[in-house]
């Protein structure tokens, strides 16, 4: 090009051209680049002028926005990546784009810069977005998977549970009876279908080893109630719900995978169960949620015509389910059914008193109603995590906006107003949001996980707890509601920035009295919550150590147990049961590896339980029954105080014998020796021939009950608990103890396999639980609070810089200084701890029942809690104290 | 009616040279129109020209359309010694495979289309 380079133009007013379209200058608002828009908006206002001077108004119009689209997409397409964007602006058209013209992804990349060039604050409001995010939408997906989402059948709303109540409530066992369902199948008009179901165990022999299955004894139609169909095969037929017909057994899908590998071919084959022949007729449809819960298979109810079912009409053993009638309301269905209910009352008066009347209840709400309190608890302790975050989140942010003041107020005179600027504060919040978020969001699957796992007695539906749609969108909307919550805040009061003032003072001071107060508030309300939630976790911390602490009676290391319930099939006399018994204990005890074995119907910290009562000397006394096998208390590491134990000779032709523990002792005999003494059990009289010591049974926070203790020589109980002392680990005498057990009775299952400490561990699951959910909680309550700690003592450095450097100016001392935003640290700290101290205090006894050897008001948690907070306050200061040590008083002065 | 060929950079380059001092944004569109018929919307052409830019075949520098002043504020273009080159060259490629071609090309074309 030969001609130089003509002079850069001024700037002049433009000369009147035709003014674009308004929606041509809107389809131009999606070109990124402002300045290239500008071009070529001008342009096109050019050739809008010429071509209506030319060809009308109409004509322009359609070219100009013709024009307008073209241009957008041919500058899209010609800028595949973000990146060529980016270069083209370059750091100065960037920054410009973020403030002066429009483009909310100027802001995002504005948002961006901001986010490298203060990594420290924009790290702690990311932390903070991540923990409230995280935990949101873990907690969500508890909340959305267990409660909220229907159950999986066809219109689940409409299954109900038909239960007997006691006044309106539930009644302690919601069972029925078989002859009243019949009843209300027959006359009843409320249900489309109506069934009912109860448990049992069955074992199963074959080619592997015998186990022990759980299965539903179900009436008909019970599928047609739940509108399940079968995987394979199919459901149970009419015919099969009689008596001879019924050998046959629907598997679970579960069952089905895990112990015949998803065979097809095993339907129609037959199984051996409690030495029964069933044969499979199919497999049920595979779900994330099985009803009933929990069973490997269906089987018939089938009562014989002399079983004592059809006789009583007081008693009740089964689960009704039923779906309701197309078109009836659960309300109206219920007044249906009690009415029927009243009338059956009246036809067939009760053996028992009350408990007559009928409630209807949605089976969703049945099936959730355990995990209610726990998800609650869970849902209360996010929206605190929440609304901390959120508070944080603004303390920084203007912290950091307020730095930026002039910087802004400047920008704002030239142009910049305030719409813009509220939006520019918020979108760049909502960038450290959406990072924040994403990676909250990538904890929340192994959070969910751990809450699952951490739930003591587990969650219901847990199968069905995922990280969906749903929680996805909560967990946006969490985001979106910190953005905007957490940056309207700093937005507000940067909104009001005036010019003048701004430019005249630099140094805004550290806003009027009220805000800082309010921050102080926010601070010191954070710091108050973490020390209560801390104090809380710390009693409830020593709570589960104590538990763990206390001797549950026993010794119980090195033991493990495992549940066995022979046939009675094959031991139909006392005599035969004995004798496997003992071929079982003596066969264990000299098996090597194992020192010691025993057996007793309910072992302690393994569940299930048998009350009755015993008479001396004609006054009752309530006790736990035991029925145990000689062995038992050696193989548990449980003392014999005084006489003797069980053994073999106490059998049904020996004088009938009783043991009873230290707790019974006292209470039947109070101090006299019951040694030899004779206690009267089911009309019949027992030598007490031994004491022992007590033993914690459910929970080694309960008091150990009184015990009486039978042998099983003496009194048959079929199903026992077998524990082992191994030598060694006790895991390595299970193998073992199978091989005796399979060559005394093959067709015996081994269930329920735990040690002894697992079984201990697994009781303290609810104090494990409670510590750990309010540990946490407390943990993240005071991270936030910490980060509000050095939000607040930033957001004051950067606000005094100018007294400060004038004080350094006067010369005052690097550490007086840090002494200063120590002690204002200080301040804040002590009051809100302070706070929170008094709320603990207040609300300890409330929380009484939850604790264990510990007091309410432990003076440990009281004071060291408080004192390790306000170290950690002391230390969230001390980056922005020694940040005041470096204000220059040079630079300072210079920028006024 | 005749299709276009050719990249939109070289037209554009050709018409950055052609123009001299006075190749801005709308007087290039103007040039591509009245040389190709063909319209070509704002957005392609800045695009397109920034692109050449940033591979230093081109060079702008804002300015106004009138030296006596009172005109409009444009963004102005000139070839770059390299862009001359580049365009040179692709132009000796494009005539070296295209030379004698002509006469041949249209009778193709023309007989091609036939007469109905």
């Amino acid at each position: 090009m030969r001609a130089g380079r003509p002079p850069r133009g001024g700037r002049r007013p433009h000369e009147s051209r035709g003014r674009l379209p308004i929606l041509a200058r809107a389809i131009l608002r999606l070109i990124p680049v402002r300045d290239r828009r500008a071009l070529i908006e001008e342009d096109l206002a050019e050739e809008h002028g010429r071509t209506r001077a030319e060809r009308g108004r109409l004509a322009a119009t359609v070219a100009s926005l013709g024009g307008a689209a073209e241009s957008v997409a041919d500058c899209w397409l010609g800028e595949a990546s973000w990146r060529s964007i980016r270069t083209q602006l370059g750091p100065r058209g960037l920054r410009r784009t973020g403030l002066r013209s429009g483009g909310w992804l100027g802001d995002v990349r504005f948002g961006l810069r901001m986010v490298r060039r203060e990594p420290v604050v924009s790290g702690a409001v990311i932390l903070t977005v991540v923990i409230g995010v995280a935990a949101t939408s873990a907690v969500m997906s508890v909340l959305l998977g267990v409660l909220v989402r229907p159950l999986p059948f066809p219109d689940s709303d409409r299954i109900v549970r038909v239960e007997r109540s006691d006044g309106g409530r539930p009644a302690q066992y919601p069972v029925v009876g078989l002859l009243d369902l019949l009843d209300w199948r027959e006359r009843g008009t409320a249900f489309s279908a109506l069934a009912a179901w109860n448990t049992g165990g069955l074992t199963l022999t074959g080619d592997a080893d015998p186990e022990r299955i759980r299965v539903a004894n179900v009436t008909a139609g019970l599928d047609r109630v739940l509108g399940v169909a079968p995987a394979a095969g199919r459901m149970l037929a009419p015919d099969e719900f009689s008596p001879g017909n019924d050998g046959v057994i629907v598997l679970s899908h579960a069952f089905w995978v895990r112990r015949f590998g998803a065979d097809p071919g095993i339907v129609g084959s037959s199984l051996s169960l409690d030495a029964r022949p069933y044969r499979v007729v199919g497999v049920l449809q595979e779900s994330p949620f099985v009803y009933p819960e929990d069973v490997d298979g269906w089987v018939p109810l089938a009562p014989s015509p002399d079983s004592w079912m059809w006789r009583y009409r007081g008693s009740s053993y089964l689960t009704a389910v039923a779906r309701l009638a197309p078109g009836l309301t659960l309300e109206t269905a219920q007044e249906r059914m009690s009415a029927l209910q009243r009338a059956l009352v009246e036809e067939f008066p009760r053996d028992q008193e009350g408990q007559d009347a009928i409630r209807l209840e949605r089976l969703h709400d049945v099936v959730v109603a355990p995990a209610r309190p726990a998800v609650r608890l869970l849902s209360l302790t996010v929206a605190i995590v929440l609304v901390l975050a959120c508070a944080n989140v603004s303390v920084l942010l203007l912290s950091r906006a307020n730095g930026r003041r002039p910087e802004l107020a400047v920008r704002s005179a030239l142009g910049g107003n305030r719409v813009r600027l509220t939006r520019l504060l918020l979108t760049e919040t909502m960038v450290l949001a959406a990072l924040g978020g994403a990676i909250g969001l990538l904890l929340a699957r192994p959070l969910v996980r751990a809450i699952v796992a951490l739930v003591p007695g587990g969650l219901p539906r847990a199968a069905e707890i995922g990280i969906d749609g749903w929680v996805l969108a909560a967990s946006f909307a969490a985001i979106a509601v910190t953005g905007v919550a957490a940056g309207l805040v700093p937005a507000v009061a940067l909104g009001r920035l005036d010019v003048g003032i701004e430019l005249r003072e630099r140094d805004g001071g550290s806003g009027s009295r009220r805000e800082r107060l309010l921050r102080h508030c926010l601070v010191g309300a954070q710091l108050a919550l973490s020390a209560c939630l801390l104090i809380g976790a710390t009693l409830l911390g020593r709570t589960l150590l104590n538990l763990r602490a206390t001797s549950p009676g026993f010794e119980p290391t090195g033991r493990i147990a495992f549940r066995i319930s022979p046939a009675e099939a094959r031991y139909p006399t006392p005599g035969e049961l004995t004798g496997f018994y003992r071929g079982l204990l003596e066969g264990l005890a000299t098996a090597p590896g194992i020192r010691d074995a025993g057996a007793v119907n309910f072992l302690p910290f393994t569940g299930g339980e048998w009350g009755g009562s015993f008479e001396v000397g004609g006054e009752r006394r309530d006790a736990r029954i035991r029925i145990s096998w000689p062995g038992y208390y050696r193989a548990l590491g449980l003392r014999v105080l005084r006489g003797r134990a069980f053994d073999w000779r106490d059998d049904r032709a020996a004088p009938e014998v009783a043991i009873l523990n230290e707790a019974a002792a006292r209470a039947a005999f109070q101090g006299e020796d019951p040694i030899g003494r004779t206690l009267v059990f089911g009309d019949r009289p027992r030598e007490i021939v031994g004491i022992v010591a007590d033993v914690h049974h459910r929970s080694l926070a309960e008091a150990p009950a009184p015990e009486l203790h039978l042998p099983g020589t003496q009194q048959l109980d079929l199903a026992a608990s077998v524990i082992v002392r191994a030598e060694g680990d006790p895991a390595a005498a299970i193998p073992v103890a199978r091989d005796v057990l399979r060559r005394l009775d093959p067709s015996v299952a081994m269930t329920s396999v735990a040690t002894m400490e697992e079984r201990i561990e697994t009781s303290v699951a609810p104090e494990r639980f409670r510590a750990a959910l309010i540990g946490v909680l407390g943990a993240l309550a005071a991270i936030l609070a910490l980060i509000g700690v050095y939000g607040v003592m930033s957001y004051t450095v950067t606000c005094r810089r100018r007294e400060i450097g004038i004080r350094v100016a006067l010369g005052a001392s690097s550490a007086s200084l840090v002494r200063r935003v120590l002690g204002s640290a200080a301040t804040v700290s002590a009051v809100g701890i302070s706070a929170g101290v008094a709320l603990a205090w207040g609300a300890a006894r409330w929380g009484e029942s939850l604790l264990y050897g510990v007091a309410p008001r432990d003076p440990v948690a009281f004071l060291i809690v408080p004192a390790l907070l306000l170290v950690a306050g002391l230390l969230a200061a001390l980056g922005p104290a020694v940040r005041a040590t470096r204000v220059d008083p040079l630079t300072t002065i210079r920028q006024e | 009616m005749t299709k276009h060929v050719g990249s939109l950079e070289q037209l554009l380059m050709f018409a950055t040279f052609r123009l001299e001092d006075g190749a801005h944004g709308l007087a290039l569109r103007r040039e591509l129109e009245a040389a190709t018929g063909r319209v070509i919307s704002p957005g392609a052409i800045y695009t397109t020209m920034d692109r050449l830019e940033r591979q230093g075949l081109v060079s702008s520098w804002i300015g106004d359309d009138r030296p006596v002043g009172g005109g409009r504020r444009r963004k102005f273009y000139r070839l770059e010694p390299i862009g001359a080159r580049a365009l040179a060259d692709s132009y000796q490629s494009i005539e070296a495979l295209a030379e004698g071609t002509l006469p041949a090309l249209t009778r193709f074309a023309v007989e091609s289309e036939g007469p109905g």
